[in-house]
């Protein structure tokens, strides 16, 4: 019995971008050009991504939906198929399924003060939408980015960083950890958490949208609560396990949520009570 | 409602052999387990239903005594007092699925297997409720077409429990061995190998028309009603499940490492269970699967990076009884189980779901558990 709603469409790497030692992005044309011209997602939404015998796993897409005829997804290499998609030729075919998931509430965020907060990979889950964000800058207040990363090393998207450091309608600020700068660093030390409190972003005015590893997210959460932002206006874009994408296979559920269909974009008042759950 | 012999129902069966597949109870080694059956063998597996239990049948609450050796007796015919080991579920998601090849060239979908009617047999009112809870996953938002596919093309013939065993606590979560939601035609043994027959639904009616048979009159209906009667009378348990706000007041309770301490995360409750739905999608070389999971294992939610939010095994089986009795009522009101017992039944540990749930509201609440949580245990 087949069953259609788990059957990829299939996509072609058109080129497989070295982010970081371990962060490759990819981007990939749908084999069948009328898919690629129905395919449509919002920034926010995500994929499941597969590699013949080597299995699927869920990606955030990380182009803008504006940029037409492929998608990206940035990759860290921490597992069977992380790996194995980092060992792809150009012009491999993987399978590509969605786009599932909410996504992040745009028209809720006009007029608002923006403050994207982001560490390592976890710039991935903003790009998209920070993308949408900057082709039209004047439909939103004052524009911070505040990206953190291990190391210089650890930092994605390096080509962009600069391109959007070198605008003036965004504040782009670059922090790594205590001792992953190099001798001519010019950003920030310090932790995310840290660093946010120091920028003390206006807090009524401000909507906050972040992602990081757990930790990071969790430090930053606690942080803005301190800071007394409003739980409403503060979003954030959770990962948990998952394999169907339709709220079907139970791995992502925590209290009556399912991460990828309630998911996986949240604000911090709907997972209050559960985010010790997940982060 | 007619009264209907077996020889004719055997007859209406070997007929719809050759055509359809037929799915019913058929014992292996003492235990019944719902099986397709191959036409070939005919009729001969079957295990058919009886009235009277005394006579050489088993006795109520024989059987596998959830866990560790038990002398179940290999009973004649058991079918009365003994649901079958394995749910219907898998006829309907299956424990393996095919669901497409990748291969570095493409992704070819599976072939799609010719249509045919499946006639379900001799299955238990809270199975049929487990597929009407199912039902609310598998057609909801995102509709799973070959679980809606195997669910038109069946004809499902219930039979009534006349003796629930131990186990069993159907009638506190709103089912009844005597409900008759979801079947076709519904059917009660009686003494003489005959049955009543009640068509539920049009398909059942169809069915009923071409078993013949004498039409019921008052003395049966009477019958029936005392057989009722007496089968929720055999049933003892109750599950009470504590109001949603006990429900969250203890999620941090010390009590879940309590209860879940002989949990050897083995997932017989799960893949046992009529309402249990979790699964994997995994590659068998370019083949790619959905097989059954199970939210015990302590794989289920550990992520490639190693994070895992339920890394705990207290945490795994908090999260089971959170999403029969609190998450799954909330979304879809109504709860995740049906009473049917398998969990405990087969459980090798002994772990008793009624005692778990009715306990709840008795634990200490989510400040005590706060102060005694464990070190790196945020599960």
């Amino acid at each position: 019995m087949p069953a259609r709603i788990y059957t990829p469409f299939a996509a072609r790497v058109q080129e497989l971008r070295v982010e970081t030692r371990d962060v490759k992005t990819l981007r990939l044309v749908f084999q069948d050009e009328k898919v690629g011209e129905d395919f449509t997602f919002q920034p926010g939404q995500f994929v499941e991504l597969s590699v013949a015998g080597e299995g699927e796993a869920t990606f955030c897409l990380a182009s803008s939906p504006e940029e037409k005829g492929y998608v990206e997804c940035s990759v860290k290499r921490v597992g069977l198929v992380t790996e194995a998609i980092h060992r792809l030729d150009p012009d491999a075919l993987v399978g590509l399924r969605g786009p599932y998931g909410n996504s992040f509430p745009l028209d809720r965020m006009e007029g608002r003060d923006l403050v994207f907060v982001a560490g390592g990979i976890g710039l991935a889950a903003l790009r998209s939408l920070i993308k949408v964000v900057l082709a039209e800058p004047q439909k939103y207040g004052s524009i911070l980015l505040l990206y953190g990363a291990r190391s210089e090393a650890d930092l994605v998207y390096r080509e962009e960083l600069e391109q959007w450091q070198g605008r003036k309608d965004v504040k782009t600020v670059l922090t790594v950890d205590p001792g992953g700068e190099s001798a001519g660093w010019k950003g920030e030390v310090g932790f995310v958490p840290a660093v946010l409190e120091r920028l003390n972003p206006r807090r009524k005015s401000s909507t906050v949208v972040t992602c990081g590893p757990p930790i990071m997210i969790r430090y930053v959460l606690a942080a803005l609560d301190k800071m007394g932002f409003d739980p409403e206006a503060v979003i954030t874009t959770l990962e948990m396990k998952m394999k169907c994408g339709l709220g079907h296979c139970g791995r992502c559920n925590v209290g009556p949520l399912y991460v990828c269909k309630d998911g996986p974009v949240f604000t911090y008042a709907q997972i209050r009570e559960f985010v010790e759950q997940i982060i | 409602m007619r009264l209907v012999e077996r020889k004719t129902l055997s007859e209406l069966l070997n007929n719809r052999l050759g055509d359809s597949q037929i799915i019913a109870p058929v014992e292996i080694e003492g235990r019944l387990y719902f099986r397709q059956l191959d036409p070939a063998e005919g009729l001969a597996e079957v295990v058919w239903p009886a009235a009277d239990l005394r006579n050489g049948h088993s006795t109520p609450g024989s059987g596998p005594e959830g866990g560790g050796c038990t002398k179940a007796a290999p009973a004649a015919d058991p079918l009365t007092v003994e649901l079958t080991v394995n749910s219907l579920k898998e006829y309907f998601f299956p424990r393996r699925q095919e669901l497409y090849e990748q291969t570095p060239e493409g992704i070819i979908p599976r072939p799609v297997p010719p249509e045919k009617q499946r006639l379900l047999v001799f299955a238990r009112p809270c199975e049929i409720r487990g597929l009407a809870i199912l039902d609310r996953v598998f057609l909801g938002e995102a509709e799973d077409e070959s679980y809606k596919r195997a669910r038109q093309s069946t004809t499902v013939v219930g039979l009534h429990c006349l003796q629930p065993d131990r186990h069993c606590f159907c009638t506190s979560l709103g089912g009844g061995p005597f409900d008759t939601e979801g079947m076709d035609l519904a059917l009660t043994p009686l003494e003489d190998e005959r049955f009543l027959a009640q068509a539920i639904s049009d398909k059942g009616e169809a069915l009923l028309a071409s078993l013949g048979g004498k039409e019921a009159g008052k003395a049966e209906q009477g019958i029936l009603e005392e057989l009722r009667k007496a089968a929720e009378a055999t049933i003892r348990r109750s599950i009470q499940v504590p109001d949603s706000q006990t429900m969250a007041e203890r999620f941090d309770s010390p009590y879940w490492g309590e209860v879940s301490r002989a949990c050897i995360t083995c997932g017989i409750c799960s893949y046992l269970c009529p309402t249990c739905h979790c699964f994997d999608i995994v590659d068998e070389g370019y083949l790619r699967l959905r097989c059954w999971d199970t939210c015990s294992s302590d794989t289920f939610t550990r992520m490639a990076a190693g994070e895992d939010p339920r890394k705990q095994k207290h945490s795994r089986y908090r999260q089971r009884i959170y999403h029969k009795f609190s998450y799954f009522k909330e979304n879809f009101d109504i709860y995740s189980c049906v009473g049917c017992g398998r969990c405990t039944r087969y459980c090798p540990v002994k772990i008793d779901i009624v005692e778990i749930v009715n306990g709840i509201g008795k634990a200490a609440a989510a400040g005590q558990a706060a102060d005694r949580a464990s070190g790196g245990d945020r599960g």
